[in-house]
């Protein structure tokens, strides 16, 4: 990646999250993100792809600071934030947003969108109620809600609007970047489309970074400049989208996208198939986490843990044999 | 023989609606109107509030508590499920059709082993004895591919993943031999490989069982991959059928054209 | 209408439409001016306990650690005396009288407000608009009362407006055995009390009247506890 002067507006280095399950006995280790990372750049958009347990939205939780990560750091706008005091965190808040899955749990039932969207204006700026509800009605257009829906309850709004006031509360405090948890999935196809389309306006507009977190394929094809896969808290792929979409490297990857159904009449393109489910996070074993459901596995891939290693460009697989059946094409 | 012998499910006219306090029908399905030929693997697609699942409830006479139909005729093989007297519909309904819910988890009884919930089954509607049906219950896990059937049989549902669950909600499915199988966003929820593997196992089970399918869902993806023959439903009425083919490639209704395109993440002009 | 006028176990007439008592006192004047007291003790109460228990329940749950540890083993303490006569108890070291009465009726059902705010505050904490108020950037302590309790509230009003019912009975109770507020006020418990006797030589409006209105004013409030039930069917919040 071409290293420019300013610092990544989202720099995560080592980010690493483990959860102590008590038991009887000893207690037992689940690893959700081990050892991750990766930077965003303005106005960029990078995709983290994966599976339910792949650990996609522990990463979220942690650079926000919901949840505290293990070990590792998180630079926003190149300060970290991991030692910082938590009444120091309501600063980076100004610069770092989320928007969170379901709206109908994120946003407070008992507070109108007016309400919702005063808080963190009242929070972060000096500004008068007047020129506050001046803003509220501009972030409201912003997001392409009518006035008459201020005085509404969550409940009173349909599936999308609240998500609309979702990435209105994010959008208040002029953020450099917002971590979108998928933002779409419990939305309506028709609805999908509106936000993804209202998502991408405002970073033309605004120049906002996104960190979107998402299992929808197709979403993620279009919103993303670069894709993350994780597979068991791990990035086991990653590269610009459309280099990753039509030359996937590692076996977790082809077998992802070709799961994924495309709106096309017939029988699905050939599926690459992993055996058996997902493994559980607990304990993992030495060496690749996919040993065992891959197809290509070697006996060195159950005793070495594979790091990522270089395809083309920025594009980067962390699976040794796939890329050297890339290098000697098979007849 | 005429052309109607061919078909399995045939709903004319079906409307209804949930009665509000003031004793009004609030209407949510208005004649809808479609039929499902013998063994061809049919979808109801439509986005949330469209009738599907209240379509599909009716055909098994499941509908929550406050629904009632006003209109219309369900024939499930040429006879009228709604005049029927409600004994013979019961033994229908167990035998002829069977269907598959969403949340298979939720849908079996936690403080049950999962082989002791098929063979149940398996007892209900097949006359055998215990033993047999535990045997044939192990049989039905191994059909869906349940790897290690035997100790599976012994696992309560918790130990199971959505994946798996939801296969043990086939294998359940299948203990009644069902002709016709409505699957309600069977895969809905599930990771997306898993998805693709349960739609797999459930063409495999339709080819070799001959029974003919009915996927309600939201994901058109999945019914273009999937499905034969469509239906598509907005906000109670059905706005087009036809043969997958027709519906995704030159789709008449302009709501489905909206569907589709949005469903790929296109604009349309 | 005066009191001490007529003559004494009048039955209910036009004059005192619920009679006079021993003293020749006007039921219905004493019963009228005895409503006032123990319907503000009784709402005093329950305000008090609901307040107190309300904040101390969810910063419990909120910030659970030691403070939740000590909260719990208060409540368990509490729990293992039989309540009424706690009050008792206490009344008879403290001395009668009207804070010491709302006081102590106040402390018994604090437990239960205690543990429900603090069940609702831990049910919701990581709910995610509760994240999301951090993110806006709400400090703990703000999450809390801004978002938290508010959203606790409906089940805690519920419960406050059975448990008035409770506490207009033990207000009455208390009078009647003379632990209430001073004797010679007018107060139903302890006009059921002055009337005991009477039940027994046939002057049962002495004693029936005040325990009529104790009955009445308890009903009241379950009359309200489920007018607040039906507004949550009806989707009022959640």
């Amino acid at each position: 990646m071409i290293t420019t002067p300013t610092p990544p507006v989202l720099d995560i280095q080592h980010l690493h999250k483990e959860f102590r399950l008590r038991g009887t006995g000893r207690d037992r280790v689940l690893t959700a993100v081990d050892e991750v990372s990766f930077t965003i750049h303005a106005g960029q958009t990078v995709a983290l792809v994966g599976e339910s347990g792949s650990g996609k939205s522990t990463i979220a939780r942690c650079i926000t600071r919901i949840t505290e990560p293990t070990s590792g750091d998180v630079l926003v706008e190149g300060r970290s934030i991991i030692k910082m005091p938590s009444r120091k965190l309501i600063d980076i808040y100004r610069s770092l947003q989320m928007v969170f899955q379901d709206p109908n749990s994120s946003l407070d039932p008992r507070k109108t969108a007016r309400a919702t969207l005063d808080e963190p204006l009242r929070l972060h700026t000096s500004l008068t109620s007047h020129q506050r509800e001046q803003r509220i009605r501009e972030l409201l257009a912003e997001v392409d809600l009518s006035d008459h829906l201020i005085d509404r309850l969550p409940r009173q709004l349909s599936g999308g609007q609240r998500q609309r006031l979702g990435i209105a509360r994010a959008m208040a405090v002029d953020p450099r970047i917002i971590l979108l948890d998928e933002p779409t999935a419990s939305l309506d196809v028709s609805v999908r489309g509106q936000i993804i389309r209202l998502l991408e306006r405002l970073q033309e507009n605004k120049g906002i970074a996104y960190l979107f977190i998402s299992h929808d394929l197709g979403v993620v094809r279009r919103i993303s400049d670069r894709v993350l896969v994780m597979y068991l808290g791990t990035i086991v792929e990653e590269g610009p989208t459309e280099e990753v979409f039509t030359h996937p490297v590692h076996p977790y990857t082809q077998s992802l996208l070709s799961a994924a159904p495309l709106v096309e009449v017939g029988r699905r393109r050939e599926r690459v198939r992993l055996a058996g489910e997902i493994p559980s996070p607990v304990d993992l074993p030495a060496g690749c986490r996919l040993v065992g459901r891959c197809p290509v596995a070697t006996t060195a891939c159950a005793t070495t843990e594979p790091s990522l290693l270089n395809v083309t460009g920025s594009h980067r697989a962390a699976c040794p044999v796939a890329l050297d059946m890339q290098q000697v094409p098979s007849t | 023989m005429n052309a109607s012998s061919d078909v399995v499910l045939d709903v004319k006219r079906l409307s209804g609606g949930f009665e509000d306090t003031d004793h009004q029908i609030l209407p949510v399905l208005t004649d809808v109107t479609f039929s499902i030929r013998r063994g061809v693997s049919a979808a109801i697609v439509g986005e949330s509030g469209s009738g599907k699942s209240i379509t599909a409830l009716s055909v098994l006479g499941l509908t929550p508590a406050g629904f009632s139909l006003t209109a219309g005729q369900i024939r499930f093989e040429g006879e009228d499920l709604l005049t029927m007297d409600p004994a013979r519909r019961r033994k229908l309904s167990g035998r002829g059709l069977s269907m598959v819910f969403q949340d298979a988890r939720a849908a079996l009884n936690p403080v049950f082993t999962v082989g002791w919930q098929i063979a149940d089954v398996v007892r209900i509607h097949q006359d055998v004895g215990r033993r047999e049906a535990r045997r044939r219950a192990e049989e039905l896990l191994d059909r869906v591919r349940v790897p290690e059937p035997a100790r599976r049989m012994k696992q309560y549902p918790h130990e199971f993943s959505g994946g798996m669950a939801q296969r043990a909600m086939l294998a359940m499915a299948l203990a009644c031999q069902p002709r016709l199988l409505i699957l309600d966003e069977p895969t809905t929820g599930l990771d997306v490989t898993i998805q693709a593997d349960i739609l797999d196992l459930i063409a495999d089970l339709k080819a070799a069982s001959g029974m003919t399918t009915c996927l309600i869902t939201h994901d058109l993806g999945v019914v273009a991959e999937n499905c034969d023959q469509v239906v598509v439903m907005q906000q109670g009425c059905v706005r087009e059928s036809g043969s997958c083919a027709q519906i995704i490639n030159t789709p008449t209704d302009p709501y489905t054209k909206q569907l589709i395109s949005d469903s790929r993440l296109v604009e349309t002009s | 209408m005066a009191t001490n006028v007529g003559p004494i176990y009048d039955p209910p007439s036009l004059a005192h439409p619920f009679g006079t008592d021993r003293l020749g006192d006007d039921i219905l004047s004493r019963t009228m001016s005895a409503a006032t007291l123990d319907v503000s003790i009784t709402v005093a109460v329950v305000l008090l306990s609901v307040t107190v228990g309300t904040v101390w329940g969810s910063v419990a749950g909120f910030f659970g650690s030691w403070f939740d540890y000590l909260t719990m083993r208060i409540l368990e303490l509490l729990n293992a005396f039989p309540s009424l006569l706690l009050a008792m108890l206490v009344i008879a070291v403290a001395g009668p009288g009207l804070l010491n009465v709302v006081f102590v009726v106040a402390l018994l059902p604090l437990p239960d407000y205690v543990r429900l705010a603090r069940a609702e505050v831990r049910s919701k904490k990581n709910w995610q608009f509760a994240e999301a108020a951090k993110l806006v950037g709400r400090r703990p302590v703000g999450v809390l009362f801004a978002h938290l309790v508010p959203n606790s509230l409906r089940p805690l009003l519920t419960y406050a407006s059975v448990n008035a019912s409770q506490v207009a009975a033990t207000v009455g109770a208390l009078g009647f055995l003379g632990l209430g507020i001073q004797p010679g006020s007018a107060e139903w418990g302890s006009m059921i009390s002055r009337g005991q006797d009477a039940i027994l030589s046939g002057q049962w409006w002495v004693a029936g009247f005040p325990g009529l209105m104790i009955f009445l004013l308890a009903a009241a409030f379950h009359l309200i506890s489920d007018a607040i039930a039906d507004s949550r069917d009806q989707g009022g919040s959640w």
